[in-house]
């Protein structure tokens, strides 16, 4: 092998180690929310059907804020985990994609469930506007339909809200 | 029956009703329920009437058991989950097994 192949391929190398990446675009073929609940701007790192990061910058024009509150805006926490969630929904849809199944965009993003739980969620810091969320998600056992996450969002080096969801595997009901 | 014998076995019961005791006070911390350890029978169903577990609360014994023991239930395991003893002799044969 050439040097100049070998440089060629450490990108891909790279990839490989560090996960897909997902834009904004992307994440609207994956997902089936749309504005003003899609609360994921981005992924990456994402190992599909195992963990990912993902990134929401809170802007002072999310609908949320001109209730809560008015003259002190303040994420709500249930938003923060939504967050999350969406972020373990791209991590799902991504093992279905990356599969052998030749599951489409479209049959994918129908796919995506409900919360089934949310337990041991701590809120560790207000999440102001002109922050910006670093998502962690890790997926645990499952059982049936079911499936625990671990889940984490942080400010910069400061951690945000960390906890374990419950999500459903499919859509069903 | 030799005396030794007779204390093996006594040794094993009371092995097992303290696994079982540990197991019941493990699934009411886990689940957050509002019943003492005590008052649990070994054979009470954990769904329905019994414990009134739903399909959640199964996964978190999943992962409970997985922590605890080492042992993995999967989604064809599910005679595991009739009963505290049930669930108890799941475990002991996989962690025989192992």
């Amino acid at each position: 092998m050439s040097s100049a192949t070998a440089l060629a391929d450490a990108p891909a190398a790279a990839r490989a180690r560090k996960g897909l990446s997902y834009s904004s675009d992307d994440i609207k073929q994956m997902l089936p929310h749309r504005w003003p609940m899609l609360m994921i701007d981005r992924a990456y790192d994402v190992v599909p059907g195992v963990s990912g990061r993902g990134i929401k910058s809170v802007s002072v024009n999310e609908p949320f804020f001109a209730g809560h509150y008015p003259d002190h805006s303040i994420m709500p926490g249930v938003m923060i985990v939504e967050s999350m969630a969406q972020l373990v929904a791209v991590v799902y849809v991504a093992e279905i994609l990356e599969g052998a199944t030749g599951a489409t965009e479209d049959d994918a993003s129908r796919s995506v469930g409900y919360l089934g739980s949310i337990s041991q969620m701590k809120f560790s810091r207000l999440v102001v506007p002109g922050d910006q969320l670093t998502l962690e998600a890790r997926l645990g056992q499952r059982l049936g339909g079911l499936r625990q996450v671990k889940v984490r969002a942080s400010v910069g080096s400061e951690l945000a809200a960390a906890g374990t969801l419950v999500v459903t595997t499919g859509r069903k009901g | 029956m030799s005396t030794a014998t007779f204390e093996d076995i006594r040794t094993q019961a009371e092995a097992r009703l303290g696994k079982n005791m540990k197991v019941k006070s493990m699934i009411i911390n886990r689940l957050g329920l509002d019943v003492e350890p005590a008052v649990v029978s070994d054979n009470q169903p954990l769904f329905g009437r019994g414990l009134e577990m739903d399909s959640l609360d199964t996964l978190e014994i999943v992962v409970m058991v997985n922590n605890e023991f080492d042992v993995l239930i999967s989604d064809d395991d599910f005679e595991a989950f009739g009963s505290i003893n049930a669930l108890v002799d799941f475990i002991e044969d996989r962690e025989t097994a192992a």
